[in-house]
Parts: C-alpha cells; sequence; structure tokens
C-alpha cells in the first residue's frame, strides 16, 4: 500500500514537472510563458496537448493489444493500423493535395481499411490469434511494399513531404484536427480500459475464457476496432511514431501488477508524458533544428528492448 | 450378485436430467476418442466421471461444457442441446473448471475469483455490492479469505486450484463441471471441497467432477460413470458401478471392492510376481 502510494506521488510529480519544462522551455531559455503570447496558444499548447494524446493511444492500445495476442512484443503496428494510415497519406501527398484536414483524414482511413482488411482476412486463415497475428504481419509488408512503390515513382518533392510525416513529429500540431482527434482517443481509451476486464478472462486461457461466457471473436474485434481507433486518430495527429505502443506498457509491467484495466489506464497516462518528454527534448537539444520524434523514440526502443530481456533474464537467474 | 438385482432409479427422464448424451462420439485422427456414448446424468445429483487415463473422462466433460461442439451425436442440456446456448446464457447455466490452472495472471486472489462474474456482468458493467458478497462467499468457501489480497502468481499450486474453484462458485451456476479438482490440494482441503461440492447439490445443483480417487469418489458420489476407452462401462448409483469386475477391466489391474458399514473399500490387489517377471 504505502509503495503504491509513492509510486503514485511520484508519477504525479514527474508529470507535473514534465508539463512545466515543456511549456516553459525555449531555446535554451526557461522563462515563465505570457499566457497571452499567440505562438504559445497556437502552437505549443496544441503541441502539448498532440503529444500527450498520441503517447496516450499508442501506449493505451499496445496494453491492450499485449493482453489480446498474449505477446509482450504486440503493438499498435501489428494490426496494420500504422502502416495502412501510412498508405493513406503518401498517396494523398503523391496526389497532391495536402490539405490541413486532408492529410489526418487519409492517415484515419487508411488505418481502418486495413485493419478491416486483417480482421476478415485472419477468419479465412482459421481466427485464431496466431492467424491474426500473422495476418497482420503479412498485410503490413504488403502495404509497406506498396507505399515504397509509390515514393519510388514519386518526385523529390513528394518524397521528402512523404519522409517527414512518415518519421514521425509534433510540429504540425496546429494544423491537425485536434478536436476529432482528442475525442477518438478518449472513446477509444474509455472503451480498452472497460475491455480490460474480458482481456483478464483471455488470459487463463482459451478454454476458461470460453467457459466464463466471452464470445473470443467478438472480444477481439472490439479491441482491435477500439485500438485502430485510437492509433488511426494518433497517426493523424503525428504520422508514423513506433515503440512507444511496446516500451511504456512493458516497462510498466514490471513494476505494477494488478488488473489489466489498471495497466492500460496507467500505460495511457504514462505514455503521453513519455511523449511529452521526448518531443520537448526533440525540441530542445539541437535548438533550433528540431528532430521529429518518432526519430527519437526509434532510437529509444531498441536499447530499451535490449536492457529489458537482460533484466528479464536476470530476474530468471 | 445383489448388486444387480438393485433397480436403475428412475432418473432417467430429460425432466429430470441435467444431461442426456446420445450416441457421442469423436474422432482425432485414427484415434477413438469417444465411441458411442449414451448416458444420462441426473439433476441435482453429485456425479463423478471415473476411468483408467486416456479413458476420455476430460473429453466428455469439455462436451458437457459445451467448449467441444460434438463431431457426431447430441449433448442435451436441461433438454436443450449445449451448443445452442449462447456463450453467455451458457456461461450463466455451466461453470467448467480446467486440470490445470492458469499460470499467467498478475490479478490479486480476490480479483481472480471476480472474474467467475464475467457472465453475470457482460462485457462491461461493474460489480456491485451482490457481485463482491458472492466473490466474499466464495472465497470462505475455500478458506482463502486471509489470501485475497495476495497475488494469484505468488499463490502455491494447491492455493491456486482453490481460487479457480472459488472462481467457479463465484460464477453461481446451477451446474459445476470440475476436471480433477482434488489436484495439488491437501487431505483437509481436499474433505473440505467434496463437502462443499456435496452441499450445493443438497441445494439442488448439479455437480459433475473428474476424480482418481475411488474413495473419495465413492463416499461423496451419488451416480458414478465409469468409463473405459471411449466408452461408457458403467453408470448409475454407486452400487450399481462400483464392482470388482468392472473396475477391474476398466483399470486392466486387479480391484477387491468391499463395502463396508461406514462405506467402501478398494483393495488394490499387488500383481507382486506379474511386475518381478516383467522386470
Amino acid at each position: 500500500m504505502r509503495h503504491q502510494a509513492v509510486g503514485y506521488g511520484l508519477a504525479v510529480a514527474v508529470s507535473v514537472l514534465v508539463v512545466i519544462v515543456a511549456i516553459t522551455g525555449q531555446g535554451g531559455l526557461w522563462a515563465w510563458p505570457d499566457w497571452q503570447d499567440p505562438l504559445l496558444q497556437e502552437l505549443r499548447l496544441p503541441r502539448i496537448a498532440s503529444a500527450l494524446l498520441v503517447g496516450a493511444a499508442l501506449a493505451g492500445s499496445g496494453a491492450a493489444l499485449q493482453a489480446l495476442f498474449r505477446n509482450p512484443l504486440a503493438d499498435p503496428g501489428l494490426i496494420g493500423t500504422s502502416s495502412g494510415a501510412a498508405l493513406g497519406v503518401v498517396l494523398l501527398i503523391a496526389w497532391g493535395g495536402a490539405a490541413s484536414f486532408g492529410l489526418p483524414l487519409a492517415a484515419f482511413v487508411g488505418g481502418l481499411l486495413s485493419t478491416g482488411l486483417i480482421l476478415l482476412l485472419s477468419r479465412v486463415a482459421g481466427n485464431s490469434e496466431a492467424a491474426l497475428l500473422l495476418m497482420g504481419l503479412v498485410i503490413a509488408a504488403f502495404i509497406g511494399a506498396i507505399t515504397s512503390l509509390v515514393l519510388f515513382l514519386s518526385d523529390d518533392l513528394t518524397l521528402r513531404g512523404a519522409m517527414a510525416w512518415l518519421a514521425g513529429n509534433l510540429s504540425g500540431a496546429s494544423t491537425s484536427p485536434l478536436g476529432v482527434s482528442a475525442a477518438a482517443i478518449a472513446l477509444a481509451l474509455l472503451l480498452l480500459i472497460a475491455l480490460g476486464r474480458d482481456l483478464d478472462c483471455l488470459a487463463l486461457g482459451t478454454d476458461s475464457a470460453h467457459g466464463l461466457g466471452l464470445s473470443l471473436a467478438a472480444t477481439r474485434a472490439w479491441v482491435i476496432v477500439a485500438a485502430a481507433l485510437a492509433t488511426g486518430a494518433a497517426v493523424a495527429l503525428s504520422g508514423v511514431i513506433g515503440f512507444v505502443g511496446m516500451m511504456v506498457p512493458n516497462a510498466l509491467a514490471l513494476v505494477v501488477g494488478g488488473s489489466r484495466r489498471r495497466l492500460i489506464a496507467l500505460s495511457a497516462w504514462l505514455g503521453g508524458l513519455f511523449l511529452l518528454a521526448m518531443d520537448t527534448v526533440s525540441r530542445l537539444v539541437v535548438y533550433p533544428i528540431e528532430i521529429p520524434v518518432g526519430l527519437l523514440t526509434a532510437f529509444t526502443g531498441p536499447p530499451f528492448f535490449i536492457w529489458l530481456f537482460w533484466y528479464r533474464q536476470r530476474k530468471v537467474n | 450378485m445383489q448388486r444387480d438385482a438393485i433397480p436403475l432409479p428412475v432418473a432417467h427422464e430429460t425432466a429430470l436430467s441435467a444431461f442426456q448424451i446420445d450416441q457421442l462420439s469423436l474422432q482425432m485422427g485414427h484415434k477413438t476418442i469417444l465411441q458411442s456414448v449414451n448416458t444420462v446424468i441426473p439433476r441435482g445429483s453429485l456425479c463423478v466421471l471415473i476411468g483408467p487415463n486416456g479413458a476420455g473422462k476430460s473429453t466428455l466433460l469439455r462436451h458437457l461444457a459445451g467448449l467441444l461442439p460434438p463431431q457426431q451425436g447430441e449433448v442435451m442440456y436441461h433438454g436443450q442441446p449445449v451448443t445452442q446456448l449462447k456463450a453467455r446464457q451458457r456461461a450463466q447455466q455451466i461453470a467448467w473448471v480446467g486440470q490445470h490452472p492458469p499460470s499467467d495472471c498478475s490479478l490479486s486472489i480476490e480479483d481472480f475469483v471476480m472474474l467467475g462474474r464475467r457472465p453475470h456482468l457482460g462485457r462491461f458493467a461493474l460489480p456491485k455490492a451482490d457481485d463482491r458478497q458472492r466473490v466474499q462467499q466464495a472465497l470462505q468457501a475455500l478458506e482463502l479469505t486471509t489470501l485475497a489480497g495476495q497475488r494469484y502468481q505468488q499463490a502455491s499450486g494447491g492455493e491456486r486450484q482453490r481460487a479457480v474453484i472459488a472462481q467457479a462458485l463465484a460464477q453461481d451456476t446451477p451446474t459445476l463441471l470440475l476436471d480433477e479438482p482434488t489436484n495439488h490440494l491437501d487431505l483437509r482441503h481436499r474433505q473440505i471441497l467434496m463437502q462443499r461440492l456435496f452441499a450445493l447439490t443438497a441445494r439442488g445443483k448439479t455437480v459433475v467432477a473428474v476424480l482418481h480417487d475411488l474413495e473419495l469418489a465413492a463416499k461423496y458420489a451419488d451416480w458414478l460413470v465409469l468409463l473405459h476407452q471411449g466408452r461408457v462401462l458403467r453408470a448409475g448409483p454407486p452400487a450399481c458401478v462400483l464392482d470388482s469386475e468392472a473396475l477391474s477391466i476398466a483399470y486392466d489391474w486387479p480391484i477387491r471392492v468391499v463395502q463396508e458399514s461406514h462405506g467402501w473399500r478398494f483393495d488394490v490387489l499387488h500383481e507382486v510376481n506379474h511386475v518381478k517377471a516383467s522386470a
């Protein structure tokens, strides 16, 4: 109990600190902001909100998908949302239409379509978790190939625009449909948290879950649609940001136990915080140049996983 | 023998049966698991499935639970094919406890038992006071109250087994199916478990359990089904099933059944010469 209180206190303190630094930090200067400043109102605050939302969406979906597939390496990228969204955006840029609302919409539609396709095809392949996992990998690779082909055939300008987006960054936050995405992510996260009990049942094994009245196909569809909704909205805000969905829930699972419901909620909280911290670093570390935050998370991912495996191994021995 | 003279009780009518199994067969590859099983399990009975390893006990139980759709034949539950029940509807009627307690679970024992309320809560509803009370009763019934806050993963084999059974009790179904529920349990908790199950049947619930301990089965069961090579060798009240010849055939080992004033005794005869000769 006392450990728990200390943990929560620490998490709240760190959250407040990260948000303060994100608001005040700019190019080596730390100053209390002028709240009337349009720069703050129209650029930085939306960006902070997007970072929190995207991180929460990715990490929350990751925590749910890892339970669904009973595999700690599962991630929002696995259900085809990210790759489908990427294809949608690349196609739109290649066609020359990249208006403010068109881009996120293309990402969203592309993501949901490819996830739907994977769900449909996994029925053909036996409708098990393994079938779904394999179908997800295969279709994601296939969609990735189409994306590469489109990029290969396009001119330099398109390529640059598309690559910047694919690397994942939050600098376009001011022009994205923040309200719609926020609503979608909030709805999806609430759904995932509500589905937490079913995911706990699933961890008991297929037969036991069945015995508790779970319809496996229905549970799977609910979780994947909710995760796709969250991921689609996140990709629409920030492009493709990898590893957050895998890293945050896995790191949390090492220190907190309890229900999947709790892990999803905590992952969403700390995922948002993590991405905001990363984005602040990406903004400030080589000021005035900004590193795409997706690159930063991609660089932190592999070392984290090597550490995770090392730590687990040590715990076993 | 005298036992043959005892008439079968008239529990065979559908209205009084919990399960009615008609011509149930299961073939997996070249192996026959179940072969034209025809039998009835009376409502409100404590029915124990006995028989050697590989006789088809677990498979039959999984059919009763609706976890395996019949390849051939039919399993009727309260006069209706069990596979026709919707998942949640079935889970409100029948609880099933498998042979192996799950190993991968980060919940506390209390939360673990609370999962048994899933069929009544559905996908989204939160547990109410009534659900909590039933969970407390289930924890109490299996002497888990003091362990309620402990993590399931850190519990011992026997404690896990009790938690799984408590989960099924919390499910509060008219019918309870248990596959070797006495696994991992010590002497005291075996007796406690069987007494609890017996008490359930006294309240009109049906319990079907797979057991290897014949003495325990004979002591508590009021209905036995003896399976052998995928067939029902004997079925009925203990007096009709517990017969030296039938048991010796089923287990392929000489067993002498002795009915004493306070219960049944099973003399497992040692085939000393046989063992030595083959060694």
